[in-house]
This record gives structure tokens, C-alpha cells and sequence, in this order.
């Protein structure tokens, strides 16, 4: 658990947990979500004769961030909980920051955000972090952290 | 106040909430039907006359007015040559998939990535 965490009473306890993984499938008719390749690393192979000073670097590649929310009892039937989803690059700098309305129609008490990251601009190489924060009154409080390398393969 | 505030006050009175999802599923059947009908090539009529009912009726039905009995639903799926399937699915839990940012493509030849998880594991075995 991030040190942020540990002695913060406001936590809401909404957040279950949060996954990276390739891609999740959804079955509509069993509402059964399946992740596939949960993943902590990419590795990057360049071909023969890439330059790779000339230009900056995108991951094209798409990966999931998979969040599980559950309503709390006093929230009401029809309730949408604010989060936030940060890209912090190895620098520590935020390069990407995505608000999101987590929606809990009524009748519904958990809802599985699938939030499809379509891929990186710029990369560095280095630990990249996906941070997963909550509103709590004015402010966005982490309630997990997700590492992810990215390296070069050297073959 | 917007419609959005609006509808979330009104949707705090139960009465009002079961009201308003009743219609709901009575505006999701009469799609359905509308749908099955059209496809099929049969006027509200010619539906009618099969079910043994009115056009008013089909049109009320078709327009979400009302919720039909599983009997009539069921007439209906067999004058349109369909089989009817209720379907109990559990709505406590919800999925949503959300694109977030594209990339733009280097102009170079592209590299070639692999996603792999670098976690050491053990396998528990009971």
C-alpha cells in the first residue's frame, strides 16, 4: 500500500482493485470480465539500422487498466464517484491525467471501469506508474499504484 | 437546473424510480418488437390480426406505453416466427470500457514492442 495510504482516514474504501493487463473481455450475456496477459514490463526491439535519436518514441500498443469500484451503503441509489487516472513517466513527471466518472446506476452496487490506454507518446525508458486516485471533497487522493517497465530488449 | 440535476433529485423518490424504470423496460420491449416486426415485413395490422388483437394495441405496445404479459409476448414471437428468451442477468455489477489517447505514428519504420509481465511467481498447489 503507497505510504499516502496508510495513515489517511478519508480513503472512502470504494476502490477494490486495479489491474494492467493487455486487453479484458466482456461477456454481455454472463457479465463475466476475462484480463488477458496481465503485464508489468514492456520490452522495446528496434530493427537493423533504426535510428533511434531521430525521433521520439511511441508505444503503439494498447493496454488496459482494469478498476473495480463498489458503492458504499450510504451512497445513494443513483451515484457517480469522480476518479482520476495518472500516467507518471520515470521522471516522476505526470504525462497524462484522465478524470472519469465511475456511474452506479441504481440496482447496480459494483462497477468495472476497462480503461483502454492506447499507448505511450514519447516513451522514456525506465519505471512508469499508473496511479489510480479518488475525489475525496476538493481533492484527488491515490488509492493504487501500478508499475511498469520499459526497457530495451537486448538481444 | 439542468435535466441531469433534475432527473437525480426525482430518481431519490421511490415511487418515482420504480415508475420511471417500469417504463423503461416497457420502452426496451416495445423496441423489440417494433424491430422484429419491421424486419419480418408485417404493418401493425397484419401483427394484430395474427395476435388476434388491434393495431391500437401493437402501436401502444410498440410506442412503451405499456408492459405486455409474458402470454402476449410470447403470441407475438410466434406470429413473427421467433422464439421468446427471458433472460435473468444480474445488474449489480456494471463494465464500462473507456478510450483514453492516441498516439501518433513515428514516421520511421517501427520498432517492435512485447508486453510481458517480469513478476517471478510460485504456483501454490493444495
Amino acid at each position: 500500500m503507497p505510504d499516502k495510504l496508510k495513515n489517511n482516514k478519508q480513503i472512502s474504501n470504494r476502490h477494490i482493485w486495479s489491474v494492467l493487463c493487455t486487453r479484458s473481455t466482456h461477456d454481455t450475456d454472463t457479465n463475466e470480465l476475462s484480463l488477458v496477459n496481465v503485464i508489468d514490463q514492456i520490452l522495446i526491439g528496434f530493427p537493423p539500422g533504426f535510428d533511434r535519436d531521430k525521433s521520439p518514441l511511441n508505444i503503439n500498443i494498447p493496454f488496459e487498466l482494469v478498476t473495480f469500484w463498489q458503492k458504499k451503503q450510504e451512497d445513494p441509489e443513483d451515484y457517480t464517484h469522480s476518479i482520476q487516472i495518472e500516467l507518471i513517466d520515470p521522471t516522476g513527471s505526470i504525462s497524462r491525467v484522465s478524470p472519469l466518472d465511475v456511474k452506479f446506476a441504481p440496482q447496480t452496487r459494483r462497477v468495472r471501469m476497462r480503461v483502454r490506454i492506447e499507448g505511450i507518446e514519447g516513451v522514456k525508458y525506465g519505471t512508469y506508474n499508473i496511479s489510480v486516485k479518488e475525489k475525496i471533497g476538493k481533492n484527488y487522493l491515490e488509492v493504487a499504484r501500478i508499475p511498469l517497465d520499459v526497457k530495451e530488449k537486448i538481444d | 437546473m439542468n435535466i441531469k440535476t433534475l432527473k437525480e433529485k426525482l430518481l431519490l423518490d421511490k415511487d418515482f424510480a420504480d415508475a420511471y424504470y417500469q417504463k423503461d423496460l416497457a420502452f426496451n420491449i416495445g423496441q423489440q418488437v417494433f424491430l422484429a416486426r419491421v424486419k419480418k415485413g408485417l404493418s401493425q395490422e397484419r401483427l394484430a390480426n395474427k395476435i388476434n388483437t388491434k393495431q391500437s394495441g401493437v402501436a401502444r405496445l410498440e410506442a412503451g406505453r405499456n408492459l405486455p404479459t409474458v402470454t402476449l409476448l410470447d403470441k407475438i414471437a410466434q406470429a413473427l416466427g421467433l422464439e421468446l428468451l427471458i433472460q435473468l442477468k444480474d445488474v449489480s455489477t456494471q463494465t464500462y470500457l473507456i478510450p483514453i489517447a492516441q498516439t501518433q505514428n513515428s514516421p520511421q519504420a517501427s520498432p517492435y514492442f512485447r508486453a510481458e509481465s517480469a513478476s517471478a511467481y510460485r504456483i501454490i498447489k493444495q
